[in-house]
């Protein structure tokens, strides 16, 4: 697919906000027509550079999401049982029982066979099984997919593949192999702050870089749950709306953890007896 | 400037050399890459060498540090580098205020200027003194410029908010200067002849490299966050060698339930799938006082590898074995450092480590359960006090675990000297490998093959 080079400003326009780094992985990748590999922490927006890419690009998302004991009647195809008995016992003879028309179509074949521009997502694939990578390897090299009573289908070629991974699981090196690679980590704090600003009203960048820096130093510390992007997003917006100054209000929306809540308050203690020497 | 393709291949020798292959497909597309979109510039081809040959985490980082040494480039951190100008800096005197804008518009000229008056300050240094510099920083710190100028940072009024961003500022103030006395210092310290340098506290820049031991509690923490991820990696491969073929008996129940798709016709049959055996792994950690730091990252293995699979067990021993399986589940991933602040709950008899006694337990221990396992994975120094080990307690060792793997945290010209007594197991396991740094533990990881392990 020939697409012009994504910058910041038109991912911007979607409010995204991303480094240089990713956008020029994502320009690669959409380049070489190979599948993007994102890896990272929870809540970092890897679902929703997707969500992005597709809207900003006008391509239509087809979304794969993994789960535990996904197979293939799951995501690729399935043959409509239903149907076929029933043109059985319609008695037309000769009748090819795997035609097309039996065929369900499920969101990786659809995702190969559709006309129109699109971007397909396949989600958190460290959730799925060992097995079922080894199905998506002939999808992501080959761009066909084969149905044995069938035969092969060849993809088409207008599409941008995105893989996501939370690295609960080390995927196999066959999978990687084929794919380009991106450690998406948590947002440094200019861009947090960015974000801040974007989705709070009323807060001056004073505030929000203020904010930006508490957060990143609370996911500096070793915590069992590292608070995600939303779950800041939230905490300042709603301490900012209620104006309250005090950073230990409302911590549940932060922090879900009680060690963790702990820990925050002792370090706001130790903050506070520094600044009274 | 541009690279030359002669120049990649030389940097993929020098991979090679420092243990990082590059596969030549990945080589390929990046040339690809390069003449589709006539690359030109050095920085920029140096960035997509980068994104597009390494395929996970630690690799990206090895290949960093190994195009940083290369091509003497590094290639941007994401990390900000810039400070929280905070409003209250500009009421009083506005010497911070100056400092921090200076800074934050890459203006390092006062930054340093005020170091080489704080060195210089101080007096009479005697760099040819065989003593690290860190010792001379630590005696700069206590200097009065230094104090007056880390003071700065406490001259104002802040609400909570601020009063952290200050103290982030502070400390990230404080690492650079503390970075920029060192460089200074080191400078000055070559010119002097015959300057000292202690061998092994010259910095290692790669974390993998950095030996255990000499770890700040940052780096500590990413590292020990790493060994998790190992543990739960050594668990999963012992697993996927242990799976068979998934088909087994005739599923009744689903069958039939698949046949009403079809009206009642049999078309699909569906067996129940094979139940996996579960990974039969004991392993046991030295926890006693020679071991130091070790036993953390020991510990942290364990906890990754438990977490798992319930059907591995945990040891931890000093002078007598104690089952912490029970207790590693319990705990949260940043409590794990809880079972050495408990230590003298696992102390048997006089806190001294005991091999003969500790691997006895396990022998009987195994021998009780009437366990199966065969597999056994040991970390520890093999330093048994001057106390005997009996040659047949090997030998029952032996018996009892037929593949037993060791890990060892001290330096391999150190072994068998003194109390250390790892000749006598050495004989009997299948690798025993010394474990300093995150980059052997890894390869201790990659390199255990448990399909031999199982007949």
């Amino acid at each position: 697919m020939k697409i012009n080079d994504l910058t910041i400003d038109g991912l911007e326009q979607e409010n995204y906000f991303a480094t240089q780094e990713l956008i020029d992985v994502v320009n690669a990748a959409i380049f070489l027509d190979k599948p993007l590999l994102i890896e990272g922490p929870a809540g970092t927006g890897k679902t929703y550079l997707a969500k992005t890419l597709s809207a900003l690009l006008n391509l239509e998302l087809i979304r794969l999401q993994c789960h535990e004991g996904i197979d293939e009647d799951k995501s690729v195809y399935e043959w409509n049982y239903k149907k076929q008995l029933l043109s059985i016992q319609k008695s037309e003879e000769n009748e090819n029982l795997f035609d097309e028309k039996y065929l369900i179509k499920r969101p990786i074949l659809s995702a190969l066979t559709t006309e129109e521009n699109s971007l397909f997502l396949i989600d958190e694939i460290d959730r799925s099984d060992e097995e079922f990578e080894a199905l998506l390897l002939e999808i992501l090299a080959e761009n066909q997919v084969t149905i044995p009573e069938f035969g092969t289908i060849k993809g088409s070629e207008n599409r941008i593949t995105i893989l996501t991974s939370n690295s609960t699981r080390e995927l196999s090196d066959a999978l990687r192999r084929r794919c380009i690679y991106y450690y998406l980590d948590f947002p440094s704090i200019e861009i947090e702050t960015k974000v801040f600003m974007n989705s709070i009203e009323d807060i001056d960048e004073n505030e929000a870089r203020k904010y930006a820096s508490l957060v990143s130093f609370i996911r500096s510390l070793s915590l069992n749950k590292i608070p995600s992007l939303i779950e800041s997003v939230e905490w300042v917006k709603y301490n900012n709306s209620k104006d309250q100054e005090s950073v230990r209000s409302n911590l549940g929306i932060l922090l879900k953890d009680k060690s963790d809540q702990k820990k925050y308050v002792e370090k706001l203690e130790e903050s506070n007896e520094f600044n009274q020497e | 400037m541009s690279l030359t393709k002669n120049e990649i291949l030389n940097f993929s020798e020098f991979c090679k050399n420092n243990n990082y292959f590059i596969p030549t497909d990945q080589l390929k597309v990046f040339f690809e890459y390069k003449n589709l979109k006539n690359l030109k510039n050095l920085e920029k081809e140096l960035l997509y060498l980068y994104f597009l040959i390494p395929k996970n985490r630690d690799d990206q980082i090895h290949l960093k540090n190994l195009i940083n040494r290369y091509f003497n480039h590094s290639i941007e951190n994401n990390d900000s580098t810039s400070y929280s100008l905070l409003n209250e800096y500009s009421n009083g005197d506005n010497e911070l205020h100056q400092i921090i804008s200076d800074l934050n518009a890459g203006n390092y000229e006062n930054f340093n200027m005020l170091v080489k008056s704080m060195i210089e300050n101080f007096g009479d240094i005697d760099f040819s003194r065989p003593v690290s510099n860190d010792y001379w920083l630590n005696q700069i710190k206590k200097s009065v410029k230094y104090q007056e100028t880390m003071m700065l940072f406490s001259n104002y009024e802040f609400d909570e908010i601020s009063s952290i961003t200050n103290l982030i500022n502070k400390n990230k103030f404080n690492k650079l200067l503390d970075m920029k006395i060192l460089e200074i210092l080191n400078e000055e310290r070559n010119k002097a002849k015959d300057s000292y340098q202690p061998s092994e506290l010259e910095p290692k820049t790669q974390l993998g490299e950095l030996d255990f031991l000499y770890t700040d509690p940052n780096e500590r923490r990413i590292l020990l966050e790493q060994t998790y991820k190992l543990g739960n990696k050594l668990a999963i491969k012992f697993k996927r060698h242990i799976k068979q073929a998934s088909k087994g008996k005739l599923h009744f129940r689903k069958t039939i339930r698949k046949s009403m798709q079809t009206g009642g016709i049999f078309q699909k049959i569906i067996m129940r799938p094979k139940l996996l055996r579960k990974p039969n792994l004991v392993i046991a950690c030295d926890i006693s006082g020679s071991m130091a730091l070790y036993s953390l990252f020991g510990i942290t293995l364990l906890f990754g590898m438990v977490s798992r699979f319930s059907s591995i067990k945990a040891f931890v021993f000093i002078d007598g074995l104690t089952d912490v399986t029970k207790t590693l589940k319990k705990l949260k991933k940043n409590e794990i450092d809880s079972v050495l602040h408990n230590w003298n709950n696992y102390v048997k008899n006089d806190g001294h480590s005991d091999y003969e006694k500790s691997f006895q337990d396990l022998i009987d221990q195994n021998k009780k359960l009437n366990s199966t396992t065969k597999s056994l994975i040991v970390i520890g120094d093999g330093r048994n006090n001057y106390r005997n080990i009996s040659e047949e307690l090997v030998n029952n060792l032996y018996n009892q675990f037929e593949k037993i793997y060791w890990m060892n945290p001290e330096k391999e010209k150190y072994w068998n000297t003194g109390d250390s007594q790892i000749r006598k197991f050495e004989r009997i396991t299948k690798t025993t490998s010394e474990v300093r740094n995150y980059n052997q533990l890894r390869d201790f990881v990659n390199n255990i093959d448990f399909k031999k392990m199982l007949k």
